[in-house]
C-alpha cells in the first residue's frame, strides 16, 4: 500500500469533504454569483447614479476576493478544535492526501469564482460598449486580469496558509499580518527607488509593478523589461506554491 | 502489539505530563487505565494515537509509529475520544463516507450494534441525543474492526442499561488479534469487562498486571478490624466492618475490586511495587 498517496483515498476524501462541505459551499457560490451579477450587471444604468460601471466591476473582484479568502482561512479549522481534529487527522489517509483534498476544495470554489468574473467582466463590458463606446478603454485587458489573478491567488495563499498557521481568529490575524507585511514592503520598495534616484519626488513605485515618473505635467509609466517581469512573475507563482508548502509542514506537525 | 518504550510528555518543557514510560499492550486484551484527573491518561491515549508528540522516547504500534500518521497504521486503530464529534448527516451516509477507509469495517456487526444499542435508524446524528450519538460512535468503532480499538471515558453518557450494553458489545468484540485499551473515572463500568489494569499517577506507571497476577498477589475480603494486620494495605469502613486490600499470604481467591484497588495503589504505592516485584 501506497503511504504517501492513494489516489483512492484522495477521491475518498473529496467525496467526505463534499458530504460535510458540499452544500454550504454551493450555497456560497450561488450567493456570491447572484452579488457579484448584481454588481456588474450591464442592465443597471450607474451612470445615472454618477458612478462608472468599471468601478463596480472592480468591487465585485474586492467582494469575491475577500469571500474566498474567508473560506480559505476556514479551510483547515476542523484542526483547531479537539473534537473535530481528532477525527480529521485519524481519518484512514496520508498528510499529503488530506492536505491535497483540502488545497483542490479551496481552489476549485477560488477558481470558479475568478473565472465566473472574468467571463463576466469581458461579456458585460462588450454589452456597455454598445451604447456606451469609451468603456471599451477601460476594459481589463489581459496583462491587468493576470496580475489580477496573481493578487487573488497569492491572498488566498496567505489565507490557506492562516487557516492551520492561527488556531483562533484565523482571519483577522492573517489578514493583520498580511497588511503588516504590504506595509514593510512598500516602504522597503519605497526606500531602495528613493536611494537609487536621491529621493526624486517625482518618482515613485510599486512593489513589483511599473515606475511613475511625473515630469511635463504628464505621468510616464515605466514597466519592467519582458524578462524582469517573466521573474516577477515566476517568483509570486513560487511564493505561492512555498506558502502551501509551509501550510502542508504544518499540517503535518499539528497535535491536538 | 502496543510498546510505549521510555515516553515522556509535557505540554510544557518544564512541566513532563509523564516521565520514562513503558508499557506493552498485547492483543486479545482488554486493558483499563485508571488515575487522578490530570495524570496523563487522555494524553497518554493521544502519543499512542499519534495526535501528540512524545518529547522523549518512542512509541511503536505493530511496528508504526504513530506520529507518522501512515494511512496503514490509521485503518487498523480506531480512537473514540471524550468529548465526541460527529457531522449533521444521517447514520447511513456516515456509513457510506467514512466506511470505506476502513477495510475490515462490517456493516452488518454495526447495524447488530445499533439494535444492541436501540438506536433508532435512519435519523440525522445532529437529532441524537448525546448518549445515542456515543452509542453510534462506539457502534461504528467496534464495527471497524480494527487491530487496536482505543476508548477514552466511553461510558460517559451513556445511562445504567446502556452501560451492560456497552460491556457485553465490548467484550463480544474482542479477539485474539485486537488489543482494547479503556480510559476511564467509571471503574465499576469495567468490571467484567478487563482482564489487565494500567493505573497511572505522578509521572509514572504505578501497576500494570492483568487481574489474574492481581488476585494472586491481593486479596480483596471483608474484615471485622483492620488494625494491627500487617498485610492489609488499605481498609474502608463497611456495614460488616472493614473491606480491605491486603497481601494474599493464603493464596486465598478473591474477586478484584477495581476501586478498592485504584485506592489500595494511591495510597501505599511503593508497597505495592514491592508486592508485585517479588516473584
Amino acid at each position: 500500500m501506497n503511504q504517501v498517496f492513494s489516489f483512492h483515498r484522495y477521491w475518498l476524501l473529496l467525496k467526505l469533504d463534499f458530504a460535510e462541505n458540499g452544500k454550504r459551499s454551493l450555497l456560497s457560490l450561488a450567493v456570491i454569483f447572484g452579488l457579484m451579477l448584481i454588481m456588474m450587471s450591464p442592465t443597471i444604468d450607474y451612470t445615472k447614479l454618477g458612478f462608472d460601471p468599471v468601478f463596480f466591476h472592480a468591487l465585485a473582484y474586492f467582494f469575491i476576493t475577500f469571500c474566498t479568502s474567508l473560506s480559505a482561512s476556514l479551510v483547515f479549522d476542523k484542526y483547531a478544535s479537539s473534537t473535530k481534529g481528532i477525527n480529521a487527522i485519524l481519518i484512514p489517509a496520508s498528510q499529503t492526501e488530506k492536505f491535497l483534498a483540502a488545497l483542490t476544495g479551496n481552489l476549485v470554489f477560488a477558481t470558479v469564482l475568478i473565472a465566473l468574473f472574468i467571463g463576466l467582466h469581458i461579456w458585460f463590458i462588450d454589452i456597455l460598449a454598445i451604447d456606451n463606446p469609451d468603456i471599451i478603454n477601460r476594459k481589463f485587458y489581459l496583462p491587468f486580469l493576470a496580475r489580477l489573478v496573481y493578487i487573488y491567488y497569492l491572498v488566498q495563499g496567505v489565507c490557506f496558509l492562516g487557516s492551520i498557521y492561527f488556531e483562533k481568529a484565523t482571519y483577522i490575524k492573517t489578514a493583520s499580518v498580511l497588511v503588516s507585511f504590504l506595509i514593510v514592503f512598500s516602504l522597503i520598495n519605497r526606500t531602495f527607488v528613493r536611494n537609487l534616484t536621491d529621493s526624486d519626488p517625482a518618482i515613485s513605485a510599486i512593489p513589483f509593478g511599473q515606475w511613475n515618473v511625473i515630469g511635463r505635467n504628464t505621468m510616464f509609466q515605466i514597466e519592467y523589461s519582458e524578462s524582469t517581469f517573466l521573474l516577477i512573475k515566476i517568483f509570486l507563482v513560487f511564493f505561492v506554491t512555498a506558502l502551501w508548502y509551509i501550510a502542508f509542514v504544518r499540517l503535518k506537525e499539528k497535535e491536538i | 502489539m502496543i510498546h510505549v518504550d521510555s515516553v515522556s510528555f509535557g505540554y510544557s518543557s518544564k512541566k513532563l505530563l509523564f516521565e520514562n514510560l513503558s508499557i506493552k499492550l498485547h492483543p486479545g486484551s482488554i486493558y483499563g487505565l485508571l488515575g487522578r484527573n490530570g495524570a496523563g491518561k487522555s494524553s497518554l491515549l493521544r502519543n499512542i494515537a499519534g495526535l501528540l508528540f512524545p518529547t522523549a522516547g518512542k512509541i511503536e504500534v505493530d511496528g508504526y509509529e504513530p506520529r507518522k500518521r501512515q494511512p496503514s497504521f490509521l485503518q487498523d486503530f480506531f480512537l473514540i475520544p471524550e468529548e465526541i464529534h460527529l457531522p449533521s448527516v444521517t447514520v447511513e451516509k456516515y456509513i457510506k463516507t467514512l466506511s470505506p477507509f476502513y477495510p475490515r469495517f462490517d456493516e452488518k456487526q454495526f447495524r447488530d450494534y445499533l439494535k444492541e444499542f436501540d438506536i433508532p435508524e435512519g435519523n440525522k446524528i445532529t437529532d441524537l441525543s448525546y448518549g445515542q450519538k456515543k452509542k453510534v460512535l462506539i457502534s461504528f468503532g467496534l464495527a471497524t474492526n480494527t487491530k487496536h480499538l482505543i476508548m477514552d471515558e466511553p461510558t460517559n453518557g451513556l445511562d445504567i442499561p446502556s452501560k451492560s450494553q456497552f460491556r457485553k458489545v465490548v467484550s463480544s468484540a474482542l479477539d485474539a488479534h485486537r488489543v482494547i485499551l479503556i480510559s476511564t473515572h467509571q471503574v465499576r463500568d469495567l468490571d467484567n469487562l478487563i482482564d489487565s489494569i494500567i493505573i497511572l499517577e505522578d509521572s509514572k506507571i504505578l501497576l500494570h498486571h492483568s487481574l489474574d497476577e492481581i488476585s494472586e498477589k491481593l486479596r480483596f475480603a471483608t474484615l471485622v478490624s483492620a488494625e494491627d494486620d500487617n498485610r492489609v494495605l488499605y481498609s474502608e469502613p463497611s456495614l460488616k466492618g472493614y473491606t480491605v486490600v491486603m497481601e494474599n499470604w493464603e493464596q486465598e481467591e478473591s474477586r478484584v475490586d477495581l476501586e478498592r484497588l485504584f485506592n489500595a495503589v494511591m495510597s501505599n504505592p511503593s508497597r505495592i511495587r514491592k508486592i508485585f516485584q517479588k516473584p
